[in-house]
């Protein structure tokens, strides 16, 4: 029984169910305190609706697309920064590929020990001479 | 769904930047009152309002053209501002600051008619009311805007607009009483 007091603030409701409207207004035929609750919300609906045009930013508009722009600039040119950034790894990785893959596979399966490694680092030219003896001397050390 | 609405979002993925330009001029004054409801200060509104668009054009692909970008940035809206109450709330207690944060109409003596009792009124209902208040009687959403919006239940809509209601007409009915007596 509450609600149906409560529902009388429902009744100016376009989308409310035809139902339950029918309900409400049968509720008010008989109850005077939802009545007068219906009446005063009618006079207050309005005055909230004129809340609307009270305040206003001015340049609001300006300043969000400038924020907006600046933040689209800044994307883009991460973007670009990234695609960069990608393309020269690629690039790098492709380059060097040839030097680092074993060109015979035979070669692959022959590296069973540390020294057949550092061999087929010499033959491939991934190591040169001065880069062995620094090793060789670091191991040393 | 509003098409203009779809066409500049996709104008706007498709790289052309000032396509957003029309809906930010179409809903700025609507993310501005929300925000205001929900934060009870035209400067934090206004700074808000700015975050929220740029949040929504950074998230834009996140959107899809099956939602209304009404609802969608509503929610973004709402989702800020209460990240924005929650940041407070915990910056105050970190460092014991009281806050004053009464608005300058909530601070008048009296209100002078009804829209201003309103208005007052407004000010001293819970930031959920303020929130359903603005979005049903201001924005002119309906019931099923605001289920999508408020991510709530259709009964939970109707209970919600009901409470929110009748604590503003309690609210404008007790300064009207206050009025009366200074009056007399």
């Amino acid at each position: 029984m509450k609600t149906i007091h409560e529902n009388v603030f429902l009744l100016g409701d376009a989308d409310l169910p035809q139902s339950e409207r029918n309900q409400i207004e049968l509720h008010l035929q008989d109850c005077l305190d939802c009545q007068e609750k219906f009446n005063k919300w009618q006079m207050v609906a309005p005055s909230l609706g004129s809340q609307a045009s009270l305040e206003t930013v001015p340049f609001l508009v300006q300043k969000i697309m400038a924020q907006v722009r600046e933040s689209g600039d800044n994307s883009a040119w991460r973007l670009t920064k990234w695609a960069a950034y990608a393309s020269v790894v690629v690039i790098l990785f492709f380059l060097g590929l040839p030097q680092i893959i074993p060109s015979d596979s035979n070669d692959i399966l022959a590296m069973d020990n540390e020294d057949s490694v550092m061999e087929l680092a010499m033959n491939t030219g991934v190591l040169d001479d001065d880069a062995m003896l620094e090793m060789t001397l670091g191991e040393q050390l | 769904m509003d098409q203009r609405d779809t066409d500049a979002v996709q104008a706007v993925l498709m790289g052309d930047v000032n396509a957003f330009a029309p809906l930010v001029t179409r809903y700025q004054s609507s993310i501005l009152r929300l925000c205001q409801a929900r934060l009870k200060s035209l400067a934090r509104a206004e700074e808000a309002t700015q975050e929220v668009f740029l949040k929504a054009f950074r998230s834009l692909e996140s959107y899809r053209s099956t939602a209304s970008f009404k609802t969608w940035i509503y929610r973004i809206a709402m989702n800020h501002c209460i990240d924005l109450i929650r940041r407070e709330k915990l910056e105050s207690l970190l460092f014991w600051k009281k806050k004053n944060e009464q608005d300058p109409i909530s601070q008048r003596e009296r209100p002078v008619d009804l829209t201003d009792a309103v208005t007052e009124g407004m000010n001293h209902l819970s930031g959920e009311e303020r929130e359903i208040l603005t979005l049903r009687e201001i924005e002119g959403l309906s019931y099923d805007e605001l289920s999508q919006t408020l991510q709530i239940s259709l009964e939970a809509v109707k209970s919600r607009l009901r409470r929110a209601r009748q604590a503003l007409l309690s609210e404008v009915t007790l300064l009207s009483k206050k009025k009366e007596k200074v009056v007399a």
